[in-house]
């Protein structure tokens, strides 16, 4: 109990000086506005921000849910995607010198600037907006995924070699448990990414959801919309990549380090 | 030397002669409907006025009304619903000349789309690009045609890709000024291009004018009337001779498609040049036409602050310059 108690007060005194700091900005901004005379179309206070939630012909639910999935799909997509192909390469040489390369070259390419193709190849909605997003997010998975599968210790792997541990036995226990830091890395990663990948397809042609809020709002200048929206994008995001670490200290507690970026 | 001397009296004696620095904000990249300015550039009719003229391209009607209420341009070309969106949430801004005497509010679709009158949108698939006021306008648009407005489905879609995604099939329509006629008929092909002109459907209002930041009324009035006068001028010249125009802009601003902006002229001075030019000269604005674009443009959402027809506008500055003819 008394231990619970400790952790209790360690985490407040943990989180005290980010919350603090929020705080601050928070209110900084509100003042800053106020006291500056600035208009709410060019910078709206925080509180014009909220109050956007209230208006109901933003219709929040729908636009929030339209870019929900396209996130999540974007998500899961990538991870199988990303997983997979990690696996494949990692298993044969000559496909990891001959695929290397093009993902590479793929990722390299400007996604917004691919966004229009993919709009009159697929049309719009949110499964193309899933694949702008999986385009985004994958990358990072792959890497992510071949370097841990690849970089196994060398010890152990001569010495299951030696007791004769076929290739799957290698794979599955040896080289898989050594990856999954690298996949939850990889995850992280393409949690935020997704969300960046929906907003772009959203940007480019859409019916509903966050991103069409967003340019709605830039030209009817109804910027507290904008920064509502922007708010709930921020809190998916941070959603998503903390259900990911949450997952991990469950899956994998031995791969999280108490002072790693979380 | 005698010429040197000649020359430094004059300059003395005319302080005015020295060039006033004056910048215009566009509504969007160079379209036809600016030619007219560059051909004034050309003829020296800013430099008459003692302006020396710098024209910035633009991003959306939304944008330049922001830039002129932020004073980093001197005056401003958008479309009048979105300037007096912007006066109601509090720019200060007013306008002082159109562009557009009449509106070029349109929705383009392929022939075989079956489309002959506003109540065949119904049910259709229509895309619309966010930097343009027709998103601001349809809903007033379907009221005077006794349209439910939520019954078409409005597709955010970039401008560049306007054309492509009805092209493409993916959208039945989409609404863009009429000017554009030429570029969709490029897309679509020759006679493939069916159009509903909102102006010819209980739709007329004022499209793009001119503004200022009302500091600027304030402060150098007369800076606004030297640019209109010029302007008009070159409108009057342009209307006269289109083509001239269109290689004047296109000789100062590289990488325009000569022949399809050529193309589109003779539906811009239609919508620019109309009886009230004829009447009042050229970017006169008639009071009840402005009051009707107040109440269409807040015919759905009310205004954060009301909004009346004679702060919004000034004929003040009116050049009087008639069109040829």
């Amino acid at each position: 109990m008394a231990s619970q108690e400790t952790r209790l007060t360690q985490a407040i005194a943990y989180y005290t000086p980010s919350v603090l700091v929020m705080l601050g900005l928070l209110v900084a901004w509100q003042l800053a506005v106020d006291i500056g005379g600035v208009k709410e179309y060019i910078l709206p206070s925080p509180i014009a921000a909220v109050k956007a939630y209230f208006r109901p012909n933003y219709q929040w639910t729908v636009n929030f849910l339209t870019t929900l999935y396209a996130v999540l799909g974007a998500f899961v997509l990538s991870a199988v995607l990303g997983i997979a192909l990690a696996v494949v390469i990692v298993w044969n040489d000559l496909l990891m010198r001959s695929i290397m390369p093009v993902l590479v070259l793929f990722n390299t390419l400007p996604k917004v600037a691919l966004a229009p193709l993919f709009v009159i190849w697929l049309g719009y909605g949110v499964w193309p907006n899933i694949v702008i997003g999986t385009t985004i997010a994958f990358f990072p998975m792959v890497v992510n995924t071949a370097v841990g599968l690849a970089t196994a210790e060398p010890e152990m792997l001569d010495l299951v070699r030696t007791l004769r541990a076929s290739r799957w036995q290698v794979f599955m226990k040896i080289r898989f448990p050594n990856a999954v830091p690298y996949i939850f890395t990889g995850l992280k990663l393409n949690a935020t990414m997704s969300v960046i990948g929906a907003i772009v397809g959203e940007f480019v042609a859409s019916e509903r959801g966050l991103g069409a809020l967003i340019i709605t709002g830039g030209v009817t200048l109804e910027t507290p919309s904008i920064f509502a929206s922007l708010i709930l994008i921020s809190v998916l995001g941070l959603v998503l990549y903390g259900i990911v670490v949450a997952v991990e200290h469950l899956v994998a507690p031995w791969a999280y380090r108490a002072d790693a970026v979380h | 030397m005698l010429r040197l001397f000649a020359a430094l009296a004059l300059a003395i004696a005319f302080p005015a002669l020295a060039q006033d620095k004056f910048t215009l904000q566009l509504n969007w990249f160079h379209l036809a409907d600016h030619s007219p300015i560059y051909l004034a550039l050309k003829k020296g009719y800013y430099k008459e006025e003692g302006l020396d003229l710098t024209v910035l391209r633009g991003a959306g009607s939304a944008d330049s009304a922001k830039k002129i209420d932020l004073k980093q341009a001197d005056l401003g070309i958008s479309d009048a619903p979105t300037v007096i969106t912007a006066i109601s949430k509090g720019a200060d801004l007013k306008m002082v000349a159109v562009v557009f005497d009449k509106a070029g509010n349109n929705v383009f679709f392929r022939k075989t789309a079956n489309i002959q009158k506003p109540q065949d949108l119904i049910g259709k698939k229509i895309a619309v690009p966010p930097a343009d006021s027709h998103r601001v306008l349809w809903p007033a648009f379907a009221a005077i045609n006794k349209l439910d407005p939520n019954g078409v489905t409005l597709v955010n879609v970039k401008p560049e890709g306007k054309q492509a995604i009805v092209a493409g099939g993916e959208v039945d329509a989409a609404f863009d000024l009429y000017t554009s006629y030429a570029i969709w008929e490029k897309v679509l092909g020759k006679g493939q291009v069916g159009h509903l002109l909102w102006a010819n459907y209980g739709l007329p209002i004022y499209g793009h004018t001119y503004f200022v930041n009302t500091e600027l009324e304030k402060k150098n009035p007369k800076l606004i009337e030297r640019f209109l006068r010029a302007t008009h001028k070159g409108w009057r010249d342009a209307a006269a001779n289109p083509a001239e125009a269109i290689d004047a802009m296109a000789a100062a601003v590289p990488g325009l498609d000569r022949d399809a902006l050529l193309a589109t002229t003779p539906q811009i001075y239609d919508l620019c040049i109309t009886e009230r030019s004829r009447q009042h000269g050229i970017g006169w604005i008639e009071q009840d036409l402005m009051q009707r674009t107040i109440d269409i443009t807040f015919a759905q959402n009310k205004p954060d602050k009301p909004v009346k027809v004679g702060d919004v506008f000034t004929n003040a500055y009116s050049s009087k310059i008639m069109p040829v003819k």
